[in-house]
């Protein structure tokens, strides 16, 4: 009996080790990542910077939450990385800054404030780990060569040229990043999928097509192993794999040169990315514990300002740039570079008749009626051709054509966009299109019989509410 | 001279005891037992899950290495992932507790059924389908499954053990008790009202997934499951032959009525609109049909425990025997092992002042222990004998009585009164006749008695 109980544990034991997947040369890294108390996504890599020796296969593993990704590397993005990381530490520090309290001003406003008086402000404040990155973003930038003021004597400079300086340089820097974006934006509004950068392509010279409609030839999409030499190294959007997410691995040749490597997404840019520092063989790397570890404490100082905007959302009401704005919402900003996709609450009623009036934030939303089977954002042809899926972009049932969205947002002193939504009577597939506003979209609808109508966002999947309408 | 009585003997209820059969443990036997086994791992693990969650809801350090853990890949990162997700969603304290004694309770009768009547179809199939209640109905381990999207196998036997688990639920309460089934037709005709009820089946537990599970749940168990238990066991009622089988089919139709009537109830009045959400298909959205679990876990749990009152009420599968070793050795063991420890602490006291440790202590304690144990089972056995089975205790005083009376008394006729009377006491024969065997091989009657019932 004895020797019974001892040959299940150890066939428990093994079988849990072989079901565990985890081998010794692989790295898991999180891209996107949903908060277990609310749908989410998050504009980073978890975590943003991992050390493996060479032969390790990297698994970036993304979090589903909606929002298509990519896994792209090479000699191409490392160069745009080492020029627009800078941008991007005081950008992440600048926002960790304010969402942890700090007064800080938002672009454009206080233009007179001097220089010297921002500063101090950033120097009251109490996140350590935020000031080093605004710090180190903005001296390298510096170095860079753009013309900054001097930290330490800022002279005459005020908030205004600092906001046009570092405003005319980042403009410059994502206009031509010198890699081609996957997700684009045309001039009159329409977003659509780049076949050179949403498409694999794996290159050991030279850039991707410039036309961003053609793809790389097919043999130029069979993914090799990374040796470091690549000039460009692009998954292209990961297809779909199903609700548990998707996975894309890089194996690491052995042969790699030790060094830094960044990979970041085509999609979102490089907020999200991570840098891969490849040691000589045998060095002391972290264990993929360590590196679990690490994640998770980089999810919970992104996710902590999240949090708070949730439970004040779920209260009733938040705060947005000091105003106070009361639900229903369709999705929320978040200070950091994410949001939360979620309509809170997630039960509304109301009379025949009456308004209902969400405040679409934070993303793309859609307001869905009759919700068809969820599908994907991104279509992928038998020919290779990706393509955004139409269904999901466009008014449906009636729904009035969505006005066009110029900029990043209302200026200083607009308030904004209204979007009469007309009247749901209950039948057929309603949808109010893709659509979404800075500081965000004031959507309104009727219900012309009562019942219980469930909606949601056809992009975000766990994204779903219900309206109680009576008489 | 033999003496031969002829008696045809009953206990109170009228059931024939039981020849046990033994036969050795054939390859059928082991596949199931290793099926048993595999599919109570399923079950198990669940519970584990929700267990974790559980923990995870009250451990915030716990809660922090499952999401580290959760962070890589493969069946354990999943584990963790689903037990530090669902942490966020545990019910209050009882609701938690309610879904474990229920499936402590299931999983307990599916194992102790097994270990009565290992061999035995129907209780195989009852096992079996406990097993599965018992995983089906527990909302907080539920709640850890499904918290994260099923991939690959662990979608496989998710389904798999819903379709197994109600099938034998179905086809246990159909055959139960004898593993006849009915109705009563030839095997030909059979097959297809069987077929039909196993695919009417399947479909629903096949639906058993995401936002079509709560009505899918209303269908199976509040309607599918009472409805053709009930109404096998309404058949067996009207064809019993005996008042045993009477009362037992009577019993399973009255303990299966409250979910047949909840289930009408709950679709007239809700109709499956208000537990389903037909309109969110391909979304994962582990929402669980918190109404339909807590109106059907109260109301399943009468189907287990008429099934345990039926079997020690009348006695089926030797179940008397089996509770009454239970009490014993449970008694035996505890009452010694309290007393152990009684000891342990009091000679710790009495000894410290003499010895730096306790060993001494605890060896005398084991000694005493041992010496104890057997003395204290029977004194224990015949405290339950007299307590719990009066009539079987009373039986062996007058056997032995009768035995020491046989030694001594040489007059046949006063043999044969005190036969009589030792018979009668022990058996409680309907009738008992006295043949006595000539030495040419003849058989003579003496008397016949004619008992209080006759």
């Amino acid at each position: 009996m004895r020797k019974l109980s001892v040959a299940a544990v150890s066939l428990v034991l093994v079988a849990s080790s072989c079901m565990d997947g985890g081998g010794g040369d692989q790295r898991t890294v999180l891209v996107d990542f949903s908060h277990d108390e609310f749908a989410s996504f998050m504009v980073a890599n978890f975590p943003d910077a991992v050390s493996v020796t060479p032969g390790t296969e990297l698994v970036f593993k993304q979090t589903w939450t909606g929002e298509p990704h990519t896994v792209t590397g090479g000699a191409l993005v490392n160069e745009m990385m080492e020029k627009g990381k800078p941008f991007m530490d005081l950008f992440a520090g600048f926002e960790a800054l304010q969402a942890s309290g700090a007064d800080l001003p938002e672009g454009g406003e206080q233009p007179d404030l001097p220089v010297e008086e921002f500063f101090d402000a950033v120097d009251a404040a109490d996140n350590e780990e935020a000031k080093r990155q605004l710090y180190s973003g903005y001296d390298a930038l510096r170095e860079q060569g753009l013309d900054l003021p001097d930290r330490e004597n800022p002279g005459d400079a005020t908030n205004a040229d600092l906001d046009r300086i570092i405003g005319e340089e980042a403009d410059k820097f994502f206009e031509d990043t010198g890699v081609p974006w996957a997700f684009d934006e045309t001039e009159d509004g329409d977003g659509f999928v780049t076949q050179n950068a949403g498409q694999p392509c794996y290159l050991t010279r030279g850039g991707p097509p410039k036309d961003a409609d053609a793809a790389c030839r097919d043999a130029q999409q069979q993914q090799p192993a990374f040796d470091g030499t690549h000039s460009y190294y692009n998954s292209g959007i990961i297809p779909y794999e199903g609700p548990q997410g998707n996975t894309f691995r890089v194996p690491l040749a052995d042969d790699i040169e030790p060094g830094g490597y960044f990979f970041y997404c085509a999609v979102h840019g490089p907020a999200q990315s991570t840098e891969v520092t490849v040691r000589p063989e045998g060095s002391d790397v972290p264990s993929q514990e360590d590196i679990s570890r690490q994640a998770r404490e980089e999810i919970a100082r992104f996710s902590e300002p999240m949090q708070e905007v949730y439970n004040d959302a779920r209260d009733g009401e938040i705060d947005m740039r000091g105003e106070t704005l009361e639900g229903p919402f369709a999705g929320l900003s978040v200070p950091v570079h994410g949001s939360i996709n979620e309509f809170v609450p997630k039960e509304l009623t109301a009379k025949v008749g009456e308004e209902v009036t969400w405040k679409i934030m934070g993303a793309d939303h859609t307001i869905t009626f009759d919700v068809p089977e969820y599908f994907p954002i991104i279509q992928f042809a038998e020919n290779g051709r990706v393509a955004l899926n139409p269904r999901l972009q466009e008014p449906a049932g009636g729904a009035p054509e969505l006005p066009e969205q110029e900029g990043e947002g209302p200026q200083e002193g607009e308030g904004p966009v209204e979007i009469d939504g007309g009247t749901y009577d209950g039948d057929g597939f309603w949808s109010s299109g893709l659509t979404s506003a800075e500081p965000f979209l004031a959507y309104t609808l009727r219900f012309s019989r009562p019942g219980t109508y469930r909606y949601a966002c056809l992009l975000h999947p766990p994204m779903v509410g219900s309206v109680e309408v009576t008489r | 001279m033999t003496v031969a009585v002829e008696a045809a003997s009953y206990d109170e209820h009228g059931t024939e005891p039981e020849e046990p059969r033994r036969r050795r443990w054939r390859a059928g036997d082991v596949v199931f037992l290793v099926f048993f086994v595999a599919f109570s791992g399923g079950g198990l693990l669940a519970l584990v899950l929700g267990g974790g969650s559980v923990l995870a809801s009250i451990s915030e350090p716990f809660h922090d290495s499952l999401h580290i853990r959760a962070l890589g890949t493969g069946f354990v990162a999943r584990s963790a992932l689903r037990m530090a997700d669902a942490a966020h969603e545990v019910g209050s304290w009882p609701q938690v507790a309610f879904d474990y004694a229920f499936s402590i309770l299931n999983f307990g009768l599916a194992i102790f059924l097994l270990w009565l009547r290992p061999r035995d179809r129907t209780a195989r199939l009852l096992a079996i389908g406990m097993v599965g209640t018992a995983g089906a109905f527990n909302l907080t381990a539920n709640t850890a499954v499904e918290v994260v999207p099923l991939i690959g196998i662990e979608t496989f036997g998710f389904f798999a053990a819903h379709i197994i688990g109600g099938l034998a639920y179905v086809y246990a309460l159909l055959l139960f008790p004898d593993g006849r089934p009915v109705p009563r037709w030839r095997l030909p005709a059979l097959v297809p009202l069987y077929a039909v009820v196993t695919a009417a089946a399947v479909f629903l537990v096949l639906r058993v997934e995401g936002t079509r599970r709560p009505a899918t749940l209303l269908l199976f168990f509040g309607l599918i499951v009472p409805v053709v238990g009930a109404a096998g066991q309404a058949y067996r009622f009207r064809r019993s032959e005996t008042q045993t089988e009477h009362v037992q089919a009577r019993l399973l139709f009255w303990a299966l009525a409250p979910a047949l009537g909840v289930g009408i109830w709950f679709v007239s009045t809700q109709g499956f609109g208000g537990v389903t959400d037909p309109g969110f298909a391909g979304r994962h959205l582990p929402e669980q049909p918190v109404e339909v679990f807590r109106i059907f876990q109260p109301v399943f749990l009468l189907v287990p425990f008429a099934l345990f009152f039926g079997l020690q009420r009348y006695r089926l599968w030797d179940i008397d025997r089996v509770v009454n070793r239970t009490l014993v050795w449970g008694l035996a063991t505890g009452l010694v092992f309290g007393l152990s420890f009684g000891v342990v602490v009091l000679l710790q006291r009495v000894l410290n002042p003499f010895t730096a440790g306790n060993d001494i202590a605890v060896a005398l304690t084991t000694l005493l222990a041992v010496a104890l144990f057997i003395p204290v089972r029977r004194r224990i056995q015949d405290f339950v004998d007299r307590r719990f089975y009066r009539h079987r205790y009373d039986a062996q005083r007058t056997i032995e009585a009768f035995s020491s009376r046989l030694r001594d008394e040489l007059d046949l006729e006063a043999l044969g009164f005190e036969l009589r009377g030792a018979v009668s006491r022990t058996m409680q024969p309907t009738h008992l006749t006295l043949l006595l065997r000539e030495p040419d091989g003849g058989l003579t009657w003496q008397w016949t008695y004619r008992g209080r019932d006759s």
